[in-house]
């Protein structure tokens, strides 16, 4: 990333979108949500065009909003998993 | 340990069924967890029913996605004006809103943002493009063109055309469910006021060859109406490119709320249709009644979403649906997959198992949502019309299960319901005397079966 915004503050920007998505009752959601960060930093990693990384770092902030709005609702855990002794996306 | 301790406790069915049946069992679940239940008793489905089943019916609906309701929530809790309203700030702020969401649906299909008129959902916008054109031009021309395989409520409102005296053309469709375009040719006279032809397939999930239909109708000069309710924000697609004169659209088969939709009528070469319902004029009068607001923009936000998802969904889909077949396909004989296998949306996956009921199997699939067909007429026992007109045998349309992927569906999902379906198939097969004489070498086709 060879931009004028600092790695560490993407690197922090990653590991709280994963943090907060991770919180999502609805398995889900929290699933999509992880792998939707992931692979979207992933995609992005070779961005170097400033402007573009400048968006996607909004983008991300944005969300990370959104999700600490939108993870509170309950809902009844799936059959899946009270069976399997089953990796619950963290 | 200590979680699967209380919500043994607190889930009211766990500690229903535990303490109903055996008081041991209840013990072994409070120290070692609920897995254990799995693994004592295999072809009980009795313990199966806490929690909610997996979700495999994306073409039903489809769950909304956070970021829509996100959208939505401010204009469901503090911005309430009236769209239509312009002598208050709240009526503006609400109408901005209603704009925007107008533009983000325009941009999703390459139309303009003048061109979307937004309805209560796609029968609403089938209806108003089916009966609203055929009506309008009625006194030159009084012949429409649909497929076997449409929507009910399109062939339904092309009954109610026939009853005012209109002559419809019903297109079979081939064995892969997709129709031939000399037929389609053959079947324009110059009577022809539309041809409307479903992009996706609710059922089985071809994709017709909209870009070609479109070319055939600007050729003839006649309108064409395609219903992409499962089709839009889940493959490309464009109206211009496509020649798509009215388009029809869902909001919750695209991650947004029920209640709303959407139709596309093009402006250029103008379309005219005749509204049905009578009002205040609202939409350009196609579409009388207040507009939504907290729909609308949850539509427009589903749309964008969708818009900018789009590859990264398809992949997926791609990916989860030949991982399910693979799956499938390994472990089980005699299935069919209903549906061009190459022309169709990967999410939505049709097969028929021989020689197993398909109701029997969606009751022992407990922990899966699933369907045999459209959600409409889940209720009937009846075969599906959409698999008699693809030809489909009568006992093959009756074994049929629809399997529907989605955006929020985990591979872990896919593998569990794989394993299931495959476990039950072979379970259900086994007890099927039909089955016994198959593995004998006897064609089943071939039987005269003694009638009492």
């Amino acid at each position: 990333m060879a931009s004028n915004i600092p790695k560490q503050q993407i690197l922090s920007l990653y590991k709280s979108l994963i943090r907060e998505s991770g919180k999502f009752p609805n398995y889900n959601f929290r699933c999509y949500a992880i792998r939707r960060v992931k692979d979207s930093f992933k995609a992005n990693k070779l961005l170097t065009d400033i402007k573009l990384v400048r968006k996607e770092v909004d983008y991300a902030k944005e969300n990370l909003e959104m999700i600490k709005r939108q993870c509170f609702f309950w809902t009844r855990t799936l059959i899946m998993l009270h069976l399997q002794n089953h990796p619950r996306c963290l | 340990m200590f979680r699967v301790f209380i919500r043994s406790f607190v889930t009211p069915n766990i500690s229903k069924s535990a303490l109903g049946t055996q008081q041991e069992n209840t013990i072994r679940t409070i120290f070692q967890g609920a897995k254990l239940f799995s693994d004592s008793d295999k072809f009980s489905l009795k313990h199966e029913e806490v929690g909610r089943p997996i979700y495999f019916d994306a073409q039903a609906t489809t769950p909304m996605d956070p970021r829509v309701l996100d959208a939505m929530l401010p204009y469901l809790v503090s911005y309430h004006g009236n769209p239509h309203s312009r002598t208050h700030p709240y009526g503006w702020e609400s109408e901005a809103a209603v704009e925007m969401a107008r533009e983000q649906v325009a941009n999703l299909i390459g139309a303009d943002a003048k061109e979307i008129i937004f309805t209560s959902g796609a029968t609403e916008s089938n209806n108003i493009s089916v009966k609203g054109v055929a009506r309008f031009y009625s006194p030159r021309k009084k012949h429409i063109i649909t497929t076997q395989i449409e929507h009910k409520c399109v062939l339904d409102s092309c009954r109610v055309l026939e009853g005012e005296g209109f002559k419809v053309t019903y297109l079979p469709v081939g064995q892969n469910g997709i129709i031939s375009l000399e037929d389609l040719e053959k079947a324009i006279t110059t009577e022809t006021s539309l041809v409307t032809i479903m992009t996706v397939n609710n059922e089985i999930g071809v994709k017709q060859p909209i870009a070609d239909i479109g070319a055939i109708c600007k050729k003839h000069k006649v309108f064409f109406h395609t219903d992409a309710a499962q089709a839009v924000g889940k493959i490309p697609l464009d109206v211009n490119k496509m020649n798509i004169d009215l388009m029809s659209i869902s909001g919750h088969k695209v991650y947004g709320p029920k209640g709303v939709g959407a139709l596309y009528i093009r402006r250029r070469p103008r379309v005219r249709v005749e509204p049905i319902q009578s009002g205040g004029g609202q939409e350009r009068g196609i579409r009388s009644g207040t507009v939504p607001t907290p729909l609308v923009v949850g539509l427009g936000a589903a749309c964008e979403l969708s818009n900018r998802e789009m590859e990264y969904d398809l992949a997926w889909m791609e990916k989860l649906s030949k991982r399910f077949l693979d799956r499938i396909y390994s472990k089980l004989t005699h299935v069919i997959r209903n549906g061009d296998p190459e022309q169709s949306y990967h999410g939505c996956i049709n097969l028929s198992f021989a020689y197993v009921e398909g109701e029997s199997l969606l009751m022992a699939l407990k922990d899966v949502a699933l369907s045999s067909g459209s959600a409409c007429t889940s209720a009937s026992l009846e075969p599906s019309y959409v698999l008699r007109a693809i030809g489909a045998d009568e006992d093959l349309a009756h074994s049929s299960i629809r399997f529907g992927l989605g955006r929020f569906t985990t591979i872990e999902e896919v593998d569990y319901t794989s394993d299931k379906t495959i476990k039950h198939v072979i379970r259900l097969r086994e007890m099927s005397p039909l089955w016994e004489m198959v593995q004998e070498g006897i064609d089943i086709k071939n039987i005269q079966w003694s009638q009492h």
